[in-house]
């Protein structure tokens, strides 16, 4: 696994943080699919991969900005469907998420045009 | 019609929950369990979701494969940090029950290996008696599966290739006792004359039901440390 700043998160991780703090505003959680969902369009992509997305997911529940909870089994069997990993955006991952939105925002603005560049 | 129902979609299903299956092999239990649920879950909801906007199931099926194989180098790599995690915190992926099927495969074949090398040993400071012509086949095919167990122990040692090292000790078992037997006959007295004791009315029966007996406790241990399966059969439904 590569090592990174701290407070550094990958283009995904913020993808992942500004869907899921959006599902979250509409029913307070998301879980894989719906997050996969979200992502692709927003991106006009296609689902991302599981491995991809639950590798994601894991790292950063393991830094604290996200929190995962099982759903309650009895919600699930009412509804005929397996149970759904519920995950909410931590405190931590909606600083981190406006950190690294601002910086982007920044190196986008610094950044020359192409008509620039060359004056 | 929902898609689950549709053939190749529960094709495509059972070949994503066998690959997950097989990635989280030997891991911690609920971490195991939880990716796996996590899967089923997403599977599920991806099917639900295909189903309300009326695509093809063949479609859907071929999303869901398309979503498995582009995740498999993420997958491989999330095996890795938990495989790393569970060592740095002292955890074993291990089940005591594995550890002693560990200590019976090695000790097997390690037994497997002493007789191989007693049966080269004795075949090759008899051979200049004259046996060497009558054993020669058998000592040679002893030197070739005494090599194959060699690199069976090797195989059985290491986690990765557990299951491939054991079943590639049965037909290595089934050789080395077979032809070992063949040239102990010839150039071991006691062998010989056990073989020839009225005790042991057919010898050849008897070689042969000692390594299949062998060969058979490596499957065993091979299909015990096969990735469970259980979630394959209807969890998704």
């Amino acid at each position: 696994m590569s090592r990174r700043k701290p407070g550094a998160i990958f283009p995904l991780e913020l993808r992942i943080l500004e869907a899921g703090m959006q599902l979250q505003s509409i029913v307070g959680n998301f879980y894989g699919f719906a997050l996969a969902r979200s992502l692709a369009s927003d991106e006009g992509t296609g689902l991302t991969a599981h491995g991809t997305l639950y590798k994601a997911l894991t790292r950063m529940t393991d830094a604290n900005l996200l929190e995962a909870t099982w759903e309650d089994a009895s919600i699930a069997e009412a509804e005929g469907r397996p149970r759904r990993r519920l995950y909410t955006v931590t405190a931590e991952g909606q600083r981190i998420a406006a950190q690294a939105r601002a910086a982007t925002n920044a190196s986008a603005s610094l950044r020359p045009t192409s008509g620039m560049a060359f004056v | 019609m929902t898609t689950d129902r549709f053939y190749p979609y529960a094709q495509a299903t059972e070949r994503v929950l066998r690959w997950c299956n097989w990635y989280t092999r030997g891991l911690d239990d609920t971490i195991a369990r939880a990716r796996r649920d996590e899967i089923v879950s997403d599977i599920w909801e991806h099917t639900r979701w295909a189903d309300r906007r009326n695509e093809a199931p063949e479609v859907t099926s071929r999303v869901i494969l398309t979503r498995a194989a582009l995740g498999v180098v993420a997958d491989l790599n999330w095996r890795r940090a938990q495989r790393r995690s569970a060592r740095l915190t002292g955890s074993s992926s291990s089940r005591p029950s594995s550890r002693g099927a560990i200590a019976l495969a090695l000790t097997l074949a390690t037994m497997l290996l002493a007789f191989g090398v007693i049966v080269l040993v004795r075949g090759g400071i008899t051979a200049p008696d004259g046996y060497v012509h009558a054993g020669s086949r058998g000592l040679l095919a002893s030197a070739v599966t005494t090599t194959l167990c060699v690199l069976g122990i090797v195989l059985l040692a290491r986690e990765r290739t557990r299951i491939l090292g054991a079943l590639w000790m049965v037909p290595t078992a089934i050789g080395l006792v077979h032809f070992g037997l063949r040239v102990l006959e010839l150039v071991s007295t006691t062998v010989g004359s056990l073989a020839l004791s009225s005790l042991v009315d057919d010898w050849d029966l008897v070689t042969l039901l000692a390594s299949l007996a062998i060969a058979l406790v490596f499957c065993c241990l091979a299909v015990a440390w096969w990735p469970r399966r259980a979630l394959l059969n209807g969890k998704v439904s």
